[in-house]
C-alpha cells in the first residue's frame, strides 16, 4: 500500500523556519561580502596607490639631496623640488582633488577620495656638532576617503638633512608657528591620578581628572621648536598639603602631579607653574636650627635663596614663570588669574615656590621667634600669595617646637611643553577658535 | 512492507539543526578570522613605515650613541621611545623627528629575537607596549646578523627593519 500521508503540518513549518534561518544568514553573509568586496576594494586601491607614491618620492628624497623648495600655486595643492642634480619634479593635486601628479607619475585617487591640500614645512634645531642632520623637510599629502574618515591614506616624506652641507632653500616654506597667547586645545592623556599621603602629608588620597583640564594657552615659543603651556582653567579638585612631610616634598609633588597632564602624543616635558630648578624634595629644613640661625642676630629677611636647599626658601625662582603667565593675562591682563574648570570663579591655586615667615615676639619671655613654612599660591586677587603648610617657634632659650600642622588646600595649574614640530589639524589660535592637537 | 509514515521525529529536527548551526558557526569564525586578517596586513610593515624605520635607521647610524648596542648585548632589547641622551647624541633632534614621523615607541633589539619573545609576554612590558606592537615582535623572524629596529606609530600601526650594521 502506498503512503499518501504527505508531511505533517509541524513537519512543514519546522522545516520552513529552518530553512528560514539558513536562507537569512546565508544572505546576510552575501550582503556582508558584497560590501566588504567592494570597500576593500576601495581601501586597496588608495594603500595601493599610497605605497606607489610614497616609493617614488622617498626614492627621491633617499637618493638625491633637495635644493629648492617652491610653491606654484597659493593654494598649496602645487610644490616644485629642485634635486641636487638639477632635475625638478612637481607634486600637485588636481583642481578637482582627484588626481596627484609627482613627476611623470600620474595618480587618480578612488571615487569618494579627495586630496586638498599639499602641507610642507621645514623644522630645524642649533646644533654644536655640525656634522650632525639639524633639520627636517616634511612633506605631507593627506588623503582621505568619506567611508573612511578616520583613516588618513596619505603620503608623508621626512627629509633629514645638514643644513651646514646641503643648502636647502626653504624660503616658501613656512614651518607651523604658535604665537604665545594662542589657544589649544589638547587633552592630557590620563583620566585619574591618586595623591599619594605620604608626600603630601594630607590625611587621604585625592584624586583628579587631568584629562578636564584641556585648554592650554601658549606662554613661550623657544628656540628649538618647543613651546610651552599653562592650562587656561585650574583644577576642580584642590589639593592639600599639610605638615612638615609636606612642605619637604611640596615643589618635588607639584612637578608629579604636573606630569599627569602630559598627552603622549604631543608633550615632551611638563613641570608645574613656578618651577625653576628649586629643590624639589628638601632632605632637611636645618636653615632654623641654632646652628644655622643665630636667635642673637635676627634678620628681617624674608628670604635667602644661598640656603635654598635646607629651607631657607626661593624667593625670585618663581617669577619666570608668573611673569609669562601674567602676560597672557586669561582672566585680566598683566594678571595671573584663573578660573576654575566648568566655572566663572577665580580661584586660589598653587604655584612652586617654598616661602617662609618669621615674626619676632620680644613680648614674650622668653623672645620668640615665629616661623611660618609656606607654599606660594596666586590669590583671588591675583597677587602672590602664600599658604602656611607649618608653623615653628624658637625660643631666645633655645628651645624650639612645631605648632600648628596646617592642612592648606589650592588648585592645580600646570605647565606642558609640546614637542618640536607639532602641526594642529584645525583651528586659528583664537579663543573662539583654538588650535586642536587631536 | 509498510513504508514508514511517522514523519520527523524530534531526535531529527534536532541533530540537523545542531549540525547546520555547527556550520553555520563554523562559517561565521572563518569569515571573521579572514577579515581580521585583512584588517590587519594593512597595519604591519606598510611601504609608508617601513620608510620611516629607515629615517629612524638613518638616525641611529648617525645620532645614536655605542651605548645602545652595549646595552642590547646585557639586556636583549633597548627602548628609544624617548629619545634618551644616554643613547642620542641629540635629544632635540630625534624628539623633532619622532613627532614629524607620528613615532609612538622605538625597540632596537638583536638579530635573534628569542629574548624580546619572551620579555614581550611579562606583564610589565604587556602594559607597556600596544598589542600590535608585541603581535608583530611575536610574528617576526630571526636575522642573520645585524640588529632589528621596531616602532609603533600613533595610529597604531607597526613596521620592522633591519639594521645590518651597527
Amino acid at each position: 500500500m502506498k503512503n499518501n500521508k504527505g508531511f505533517t503540518l509541524v513537519e512543514l513549518i519546522t522545516s520552513f523556519a529552518l530553512a528560514s534561518v539558513i536562507m537569512i544568514f546565508i544572505f546576510n553573509i552575501v550582503v556582508i561580502l558584497k560590501n566588504n568586496y567592494i570597500s576593500k576594494s576601495v581601501r586597496t586601491d588608495l594603500l595601493i596607490k599610497q605605497s606607489l607614491l610614497s616609493q617614488k618620492m622617498n626614492e627621491d628624497f633617499t637618493n638625491n639631496n633637495v635644493k629648492d623648495v617652491v610653491t606654484c600655486d597659493s593654494d598649496k595643492k602645487c610644490y616644485e623640488f629642485t634635486f641636487a642634480d638639477d632635475t625638478v619634479k612637481q607634486l600637485k593635486i588636481s583642481a578637482d582633488d582627484k588626481t596627484i601628479t609627482y613627476g611623470d607619475y600620474t595618480y587618480e585617487l578612488t571615487n569618494s577620495s579627495y586630496a586638498s591640500k599639499i602641507n610642507v614645512s621645514a623644522k630645524s634645531i642649533t646644533l654644536d656638532d655640525v656634522t650632525l642632520n639639524d633639520s627636517l623637510l616634511v612633506i605631507d599629502i593627506p588623503i582621505l576617503n568619506k567611508k573612511y574618515t578616520d583613516t588618513n591614506f596619505g603620503v608623508k616624506v621626512v627629509y633629514q638633512y645638514n643644513s651646514h652641507i646641503v643648502d636647502l632653500n626653504t624660503e616658501e616654506v613656512t614651518p607651523f608657528a604658535f604665537n604665545v597667547g594662542d589657544y589649544v586645545i589638547m587633552t592630557p592623556t590620563s583620566t585619574s591620578f591618586a595623591t599619594d599621603p605620604a608626600m603630601t602629608g594630607y590625611a587621604t588620597s585625592q584624586t583628579i581628572n587631568p584629562s578636564e583640564l584641556n585648554v592650554w594657552r601658549i606662554i613661550d615659543v623657544k628656540s628649538n621648536g618647543r613651546v610651552d603651556m599653562v592650562s587656561e582653567y585650574v583644577s576642580s579638585v584642590d589639593i592639600n598639603f599639610s605638615g612638615v612631610k609636606g612642605y619637604k616634598n611640596y615643589i618635588g609633588y607639584l612637578n608629579t602631579i604636573a606630569a599627569q597632564y602630559a598627552n603622549n602624543s604631543y608633550t615632551v616635558s611638563t613641570r608645574y607653574a613656578g618651577y625653576s630648578d628649586q629643590t624639589k624634595i628638601l632632605t632637611s629644613t636645618s636653615y632654623y636650627d641654632g646652628s644655622n640661625y643665630n636667635v642673637s642676630s635676627w634678620t628681617t629677611s624674608t628670604t635667602d635663596n644661598s640656603k635654598e636647599t635646607i629651607g631657607g626658601g626661593d624667593y625670585g625662582k618663581k617669577d619666570a614663570d608668573i611673569n609669562l603667565i601674567k602676560a597672557i593675562g586669561s582672566v585680566q591682563a598683566n594678571n595671573a588669574k584663573a578660573y576654575r574648570i566648568g566655572t566663572t570663579d577665580v580661584t586660589k591655586y598653587w604655584i612652586a615656590s617654598r616661602y617662609y615667615y618669621h615674626v619676632k615676639d620680644n613680648s614674650a619671655s622668653p623672645a620668640v621667634e615665629k616661623f611660618s613654612f609656606r607654599g606660594d599660591a596666586i590669590a583671588i586677587n591675583g597677587l602672590s600669595d602664600s599658604i602656611n603648610i607649618r608653623e615653628y617657634d624658637l625660643y631666645d632659650n633655645g628651645v624650639k617646637e612645631w605648632v600648628n600642622a596646617e592642612n592648606s588646600s589650592a588648585a592645580i595649574r600646570p605647565i606642558v611643553t609640546l614637542k618640536a614640530g607639532v602641526t594642529p589639524s584645525s583651528g586659528n589660535g583664537t579663543a573662539a577658535s583654538p588650535y586642536v592637537l587631536d | 512492507m509498510k513504508k514508514n509514515s511517522k514523519g520527523f521525529m524530534l531526535i531529527d529536527t534536532l541533530i540537523v539543526s545542531i549540525t547546520v548551526s555547527a556550520i553555520l558557526i563554523y562559517l561565521y569564525f572563518q569569515f571573521a578570522n579572514v577579515n581580521d586578517s585583512y584588517n590587519k596586513a594593512f597595519k604591519y610593515n606598510n611601504v609608508e613605515r617601513l620608510y620611516a624605520g629607515a629615517d629612524i635607521k638613518e638616525n641611529i647610524l648617525y645620532n645614536g650613541k655605542d651605548s645602545i648596542y652595549s646595552t642590547i648585548n646585557s639586556n636583549s632589547f633597548v627602548d628609544l621611545s624617548d629619545c634618551p641622551a644616554t643613547y642620542y647624541n641629540n635629544t632635540d633632534y630625534c624628539n623633532m623627528l619622532y613627532s614629524s614621523l607620528d613615532i609612538k615607541k622605538v625597540l632596537i633589539t638583536k638579530s635573534n629575537l628569542n629574548d624580546l619573545k619572551t620579555l614581550m609576554s611579562q606583564a610589565a612590558n604587556v602594559n607597556n607596549y600596544d598589542e600590535t606592537l608585541r603581535d608583530l615582535i611575536k610574528k617576526s623572524p630571526d636575522t642573520s646578523d645585524g640588529y632589528q629596529l621596531f616602532m609603533e606609530f600613533n595610529n597604531g600601526e607597526a613596521a620592522v627593519v633591519w639594521i645590518k650594521e651597527a
